[in-house]
């Protein structure tokens, strides 16, 4: 072998490195205005000189997003607006999109955005508010027909920040058959016939209730919120402090974790929600407290083996009243989008009446955020299980947007507090974890 | 004069060629670890809070400070080391092991080969899955089966008994083979002659492992050994699609509460004062356990 | 007689083990094939109707295809360019004079040692700030600070069991020491570079957190499509499994080419003086 080759071989693979490195290095930064989404490449020779515009949006991974996904290019021939999704499950999506927000980057035109965050987000002056193009477009967009509790989980500090894209209450599901069975007529309207309720239909392999326990501020607390308020439990005092160990709390936390120790399925202390709309599924459990848009697993015979045989009421009441949830993820415009308007162009056509009734009417979508949707005949025939329509209406017109407090101390104080409560769970006792919590909950409030 | 060093230098004839060799790793890794490590160095020294940028602001050794005397940290640092030991003993036992039997050339050893990797090719996020439906109290098989041979369901993930020992269990299923797959490369590289004459001494098999591969081998155990004790300590994906550092904090490690610090409290000071942290404990520990077995092998 | 006992219980020891490997990957396949109802029945079923609505739904938008390449794409350039750095380091650290041997190395293995908390913020704002991100450059690149300090004491340890000699016979015939290197000590060295190559791959294969934040749509890699399906309306086990059934394929093939060099021993025949 010559020396020359020899060298070669040497200098080849170092070579090859380089050259690959700043061939990636220049496609990234030339190609990158070209193939960056946000770039707004002009047509060239186009005689109105519009330009199509390319947003991105990061959507959350849901069967309304999917099938808003393929209604994409009805809004491109409409509008001429381009729109990429970046799907990503709720948990890493919301840890990615905090970063881009963080760094004001352009990265994304439209995020979809846990109403929890609201308060956070516009205090951190990372969202462009929408009430001027809200204003510029009353007619179309009509912001009236969004339910109340879900419009206004966007609102702080008399802005508004996103429109609801998909929402939910609670409510009590109940497998009528098992109801039956056991001699129970009606479903039970307090706290106090839940447990009674609960107690009875435990029997022979089966339970009478699931609950969620894995901790997590939307997971256990999202629905320990409305034992809470239910007894009369306040997040904040009137100084702002939180008082999440007072005896109202403690009675509640007491009531919830009875209720899934001894008449929930056993690892029910560690159930996130699929694993609580799982048990309904099965049949395995008589009763579930959960999300309102269950009925469309629930009702569907693909998944579920008790289709037809669900019971849906309102939450039960404790002594202050009956607490229905309120959750809903909007779409938002970040600051550093430079496609504002035609940002909004789409976030308005994803929850406008239209799109939403589409998506309902060819898919399962049990989470609409316009009153009309709900009133609409089509979609009354459709999700015609019964009673589940009007519990859920009243639930949704019932719900307090501060269900769980939107302050923007509420990531750490709600796990903090699924901690104690899946704690609490596994233990038994209720005060030590709770006491815990709230010495730990304190100093987050200087 | 010069071109024929610069030739003898390039096909690696010159004692000091060997800075040719180690000029591009060194280079690489220069680039891309430098600035990250100082930029964590510097925001551990501030409070930051990603959502609050207004109110960032220097307050020098306060993260560390806080992680003194936080609850949650010792909590996290306990758990993770109680991880480390008990899965790291069990996977080099069993990877060496598994990696003894396969060399043997046993029945069927072309097929085991292939399939022994399965748990550590699985993406982790999926192992988890596997297993949280394996686990699961009403509808996983392994209650089913316990029930079937008459002993009591566990609440397995669910119980902050078992957690910790469910998700060991998982972590040693799934890298026990990786284990084998260094010692068996290294079982490859070991010179016959040895034990030829070994066995022309007389020896059997026992003195023969115990004299002769053990030490020959240490090398590749210690690369397992130490590849998985950095792993363990940045341990992530399973546990968070398992258990999420539930019930409670049971589960919760280390890496799992820097996470949650940053990506979900947006806490970046505190969290960087973890990662440097953490980053500390590997090193000195690293350092401490090679030190180690130098001088005893 | 005992020498056969011995045998069939070692035997016996090696395949239970496997078993207890392969299984649960096993019961993720049968999953991929049943209905929702199927998957969490009571008892668990082992006999049931297969479904391939799993398979379709995972392959039916196309973009799983895509997002595949882009895991294999990634994967291989950062195992290739992790041997093409790490093996000539390791070479210099087993045959030349160098001060500082064991501080190098240990250096070296302390990158791989950051944890994601600690550097991925300021990973993040570095590739945005060189318009980097969603670019297949920053994986490979991060991914080879995995992959490079394997690399390096996996093949200095081999390195250091091949003697001199062999090389030095091939010398005084003639060869240069970077021949000698080419010739001889590389092909013996193929288990090592075997085991170190299906390593790197796996890791990059399935690294899921640097990934999820720095992808974008075009760069996506296998993980973080997998846990797409983890969605607001329930964890679609059926897609998972299926979709987690694919991901493992390549790897798997990787192996089994990689595991012809695995399984090659010693050769001292031709080669010993």
């Amino acid at each position: 072998m010559s020396e020359k080759r020899k060298k070669k071989r040497m200098l080849l693979p170092i070579g090859l490195m380089v050259l690959s490195m700043l061939v990636t290095a220049c496609s990234g930064s030339s190609g990158g205005g070209a193939d960056n989404k946000n770039a707004g490449e002009s047509t060239p020779g186009s005689a109105s000189g519009k330009e199509t515009i390319t947003l991105t949006a990061a959507m959350q991974q849901h069967t309304a997003v999917d099938a808003l996904k393929e209604m994409l290019p009805e809004f491109e021939k409409q509008t001429g607006i381009k729109v990429q999704f970046d799907i990503l499950p709720q948990e890493e999506l919301h840890s990615k999109t905090e970063l881009a927000l963080a760094s004001n980057s352009d990265q994304y035109d439209i995020i979809m955005m846990d109403m929890m965050f609201t308060t956070q987000y516009a205090q951190a002056d990372w969202l462009h508010p929408l009430d001027d193009l809200i204003a510029a477009n009353e007619a179309s967009l009509k912001p009236d027909d969004f339910m109340e509790g879900f419009l206004s989980a966007f609102q702080t500090g008399g802005k508004t920040y996103g429109l609801p894209f998909y929402g939910e209450s609670t409510m009590l599901m109940y497998n009528k058959e098992m109801f039956a069975e056991a001699g129970i007529s009606e479903p039970p309207k307090t706290m106090e016939e839940l447990i009674e309720t609960a107690k009875k239909l435990t029997k022979d392999g089966q339970y009478g209730i699931a609950l969620r326990g894995a901790r997590g501020e939307g997971m256990n607390i999202y629905i320990w919120a409305g034992f809470f308020n239910a007894y009369g439990g306040k997040w904040l005092d009137e100084n702002g402090k939180p008082q999440i160990n007072s005896e109202e709390a403690i009675q509640a936390t007491q009531v919830y974790v009875d209720l899934i120790r001894n008449y929930g399925p056993p690892g029910g202390a560690n159930f996130t929600w699929d694993q609580v709309q799982l048990a309904m599924q099965q049949g395995t459990v008589a009763m579930a407290i959960d999300a309102t848009n269950f009925a469309a697993r629930l009702e569907n015979p693909e998944l579920s083996t008790v289709v037809g045989k669900v019971g849906y009421a309102p939450v039960p009441s404790g002594p202050y009243g009956s607490s229905p949830s309120v959750f809903t993820a909007g779409l938002v415009i970040p600051k550093g989008s430079k496609h504002k308007e035609a940002a909004f162009e789409f976030i308005a056509w994803a929850t406008g009446k239209e799109s939403q009734l589409r998506t309902a009417l060819e898919g399962m979508r049990a989470d609409a955020t316009r009153k009309s949707v709900w009133d609409d005949p089509s979609y009354r025939e459709k999700y015609n299980y019964e009673g589940w329509i009007d519990v859920t209406i009243e639930a949704m017109d019932s719900a307090d947007p501060d269900y769980r407090p939107r302050i923007k101390e509420w990531k750490r104080m709600g796990d903090r507090l699924g901690i104690a409560v899946s704690e609490a769970l596994a233990t038994g006792d209720v005060k030590k974890a709770l006491d815990s919590a709230q010495n730990e909950i304190e100093p987050y409030f200087k | 004069m010069r071109k024929h060093r610069l030739k003898q230098m390039l096909v690696l004839e010159t004692d000091n060629s060997y800075r040719l060799l180690i000029a591009p790793i060194t280079i690489f890794l220069l680039a891309v670890t430098v600035f990250p490590t100082l930029f964590a160095l510097y925001t551990s020294t501030q409070h930051y809070l990603l959502y609050e940028p207004y109110n960032k602001h220097f307050n020098g050794l306060g993260n560390y400070l806080f992680m003194l005397q936080d609850g949650r940290f010792w909590g996290a640092l306990k758990n993770t080391l109680v991880f480390m030991s008990v899965s790291l003993v069990s996977e080099m036992a069993l990877g060496t092991l598994l990696a003894l039997l396969l060399s043997r050339g046993s029945f069927g050893v072309g097929l085991a080969k292939t399939l022994f990797l399965l748990p550590t090719i699985t993406t982790p996020v999926v192992v988890g899955l596997i297993w949280v439906m394996l686990y699961d109290p009403q509808f996983g098989l392994i209650n089913y089966a316990l029930g079937k041979l008459g002993l009591a369901p566990q609440a397995w993930l669910a119980s902050d008994k078992t957690a910790i020992w469910a998700v060991i269990l998982v972590d040693i299923w799934e890298w026990t083979p990786f284990v084998a797959l260094v010692v068996l490369a290294g079982l490859q590289s070991l010179p016959v002659e040895p034990y030829e004459a070994a066995t022309v001494d007389g020896a059997g098999s026992m003195q023969k492992f115990i004299h002769l591969t053990l030490p020959l081998l240490t090398p590749y155990l210690l690369i397992a050994f130490v590849f998985r004790f950095m792993d363990l300590f940045r341990w992530f994906d399973t546990i968070y699609v398992m258990t999420k550092g539930g019930p409670g904090t049971a589960t919760e490690t280390l890496n799992l509460f820097g996470y949650l610090t940053g990506f979900t409290f947006m806490n970046m000071g505190y969290a960087a004062a973890i990662g440097i942290t953490m980053l500390m404990i590997m090193i000195f520990l690293a350092r401490y356990v090679l030190r180690l077995i130098k001088w005893g092998g | 007689m005992i020498r056969k006992l011995k045998n069939v219980s070692l035997a016996l020891l090696l395949w239970g083990m496997i078993a207890v490997f392969v299984f649960p990957l096993f019961w993720l396949f049968l999953t991929s094939l049943k209905t929702r109802v199927d998957a969490f029945s009571i008892p668990p079923k082992f006999i049931f109707t297969p479904t391939l609505g799993n398979y379709a739904n995972v392959l039916a938008d196309g973009t799983f295809i895509h997002i595949y390449f882009n895991s294999v794409k990634v994967a291989l350039l950062s195992t290739l360019f992790s041997l093409l750095l790490g093996i000539p380091a390791a070479y210099a650290l087993v045959r030349f004079p160098m001060r500082k041997k064991e501080d190098f190395a240990f250096w070296v293995l302390s990158t791989r040692m950051a944890p994601p908390i600690m550097v991925i913020l300021p990973f993040y704002l570095m590739f945005k700030e060189f318009n980097l991100l969603d670019t297949a450059f920053s994986l490979v690149v991060i991914y080879m600070t995995f992959g490079l300090s394997f690399v390096l004491w996996m093949m200095r340890s081999y390195f250091n069991s091949i003697p001199v000699d062999l090389e030095d016979s091939a010398r005084i015939d003639g060869a240069t020491r970077l021949g000698a290197f080419v010739k001889v000590t590389l092909p013996l060295s193929a288990p090592g570079i075997a085991a170190a190559s299906i390593f790197t791959f796996i890791m990059s294969w399935n690294e899921f957190l640097y990934s999820l934040i720095l992808t974008g749509n075009k760069t996506k890699t296998a993980p973080v499509a997998v846990t797409s399906y983890i969605t607001f309306e329930g964890i679609r086990w059926g897609e998972i499994a299926a979709a987690g059934t694919m991901i493992v394929l390549p790897v798997l093939v990787f192996g089994i080419v990689i595991q012809k060099y695995l399984i090659q021993g010693m050769t001292m025949g031709g080669v010993k003086s």
